[in-house]
């Protein structure tokens, strides 16, 4: 038998050997879809969360998020979107967009919501689309009064918190909404605070 | 020359099985379930009030608390505590540990074994 040969062998039953970590992990990827489809979302969050592990890709952490979402951890879900948009940015479709936006909006996340639901509405289908519109028009109507310094306060508070508990992620999004409403006030209301919480949370200091 | 050629189309179309029901297929199943249970903000969008003095910032109210009991599967009110579900998956993860399947699958024989559990567990 010649090299080429043999090589060619060996190439074709490389491609045959599929890792079985690949196809449990879309077994518990197909396990996690039945559960959220039955209401079982913890159940869910579990399953995709193993899917995940097993290597099913970094898309998984969307999963998990949107899951964790249904299942009303809006806290988590939060995290986990966060950390599924540093892991897998291009996995972003616009239906796991939409639960982001309704994560923001449960955590009163106002601009969030009226990014994430606009971003959303660009290309949903058309039944996701329209109620994403509906709630980006509600939030950016929310935004176009000046908006109080007891908001920015409050969320600087969530940011800080966050960052006490070691979330460094959660602390990023909170104090992110209070820089965009602060942006929002013609006195800029503690937004230099905002700005350096942002950046010692993000270099991962407390 | 026909051997070579042969095997040349054997592995391109191995390459092909062996992705065809992988992946994409799991991914449709689950973007469909997320479709099928899209939700909706559970109160009207408002922008943050300062937490009353004495209270966490970001700890999930009494009604949040009551309401994810309430949403979630009939007699699981022990999974009420957002803080306290967030670290059981976190202990269960960290057990299984790095790739190995086996490590995963163990996993999933607690979690089963969780699932399994009468609904309320007396705290220690």
């Amino acid at each position: 038998m010649s090299r080429f040969t043999l090589r060619a062998l060996a190439a074709l039953l490389s491609t045959l050997a599929v890792p079985a970590s690949a196809q449990e992990g879309d077994q518990h990827l197909r396990l996690g879809a039945a559960h959220f489809r039955a209401g079982r979302f913890e159940q869910a969050v579990v399953e995709f969360k193993v899917a995940r592990e097993l290597g099913s890709g970094a898309e998984g952490g969307w999963y998990v998020a949107a899951a964790l979402t249904r299942a009303g951890r809006h806290l988590d879900a939060l995290e986990a979107f966060a950390e599924a948009a540093e892991l897998a940015p291009g996995s972003a479709d616009a239906l796991l967009l939409y639960y982001r936006g309704v994560a923001c909006s449960e955590l009163q996340l106002v601009s969030c919501a009226a990014s994430t639901f606009e971003l959303a509405a660009q290309s949903a289908g058309p039944k996701v689309a329209g109620q994403a519109r509906r709630l980006a028009a509600e939030a950016r109507a929310l935004l176009a009064a000046e908006p109080p310094r007891a908001a920015i306060d409050a969320l600087l508070a969530r940011a800080a918190e966050a960052a006490r508990q070691g979330r460094p992620r959660l602390a990023v999004a909170f104090g992110q909404e209070a820089e965009a409403l602060s942006a929002r006030r013609k006195d800029r209301w503690r937004a230099t605070e905002a700005q350096k919480l942002i950046g010692r949370a993000g270099a991962g200091q407390p | 020359m026909g051997l070579r050629a042969a095997l040349f189309v054997l592995f391109l179309s191995s390459g092909a099985a062996a992705q065809s029901d992988l992946g994409p297929a799991a991914r449709a199943e689950v973007l469909e379930a997320l479709e099928a249970q899209v939700p909706v903000p559970s109160r009207p969008l408002a922008l943050p009030r300062p937490a009353p003095a004495g209270s966490s910032a970001i700890r999930s109210s009494a009604a949040e608390i009551r309401r994810r009991a309430a949403e979630s599967s009939p007699g699981r009110a022990d999974q009420a505590t957002p803080t306290a579900t967030a670290k059981d998956d976190r202990g269960k993860l960290s057990q299984a540990g790095q790739s190995a399947a086996g490590q995963a699958r163990a996993e999933e024989v607690r979690k089963n074994a969780r699932l399994g559990k009468p609904p309320h567990q007396p705290k220690p």
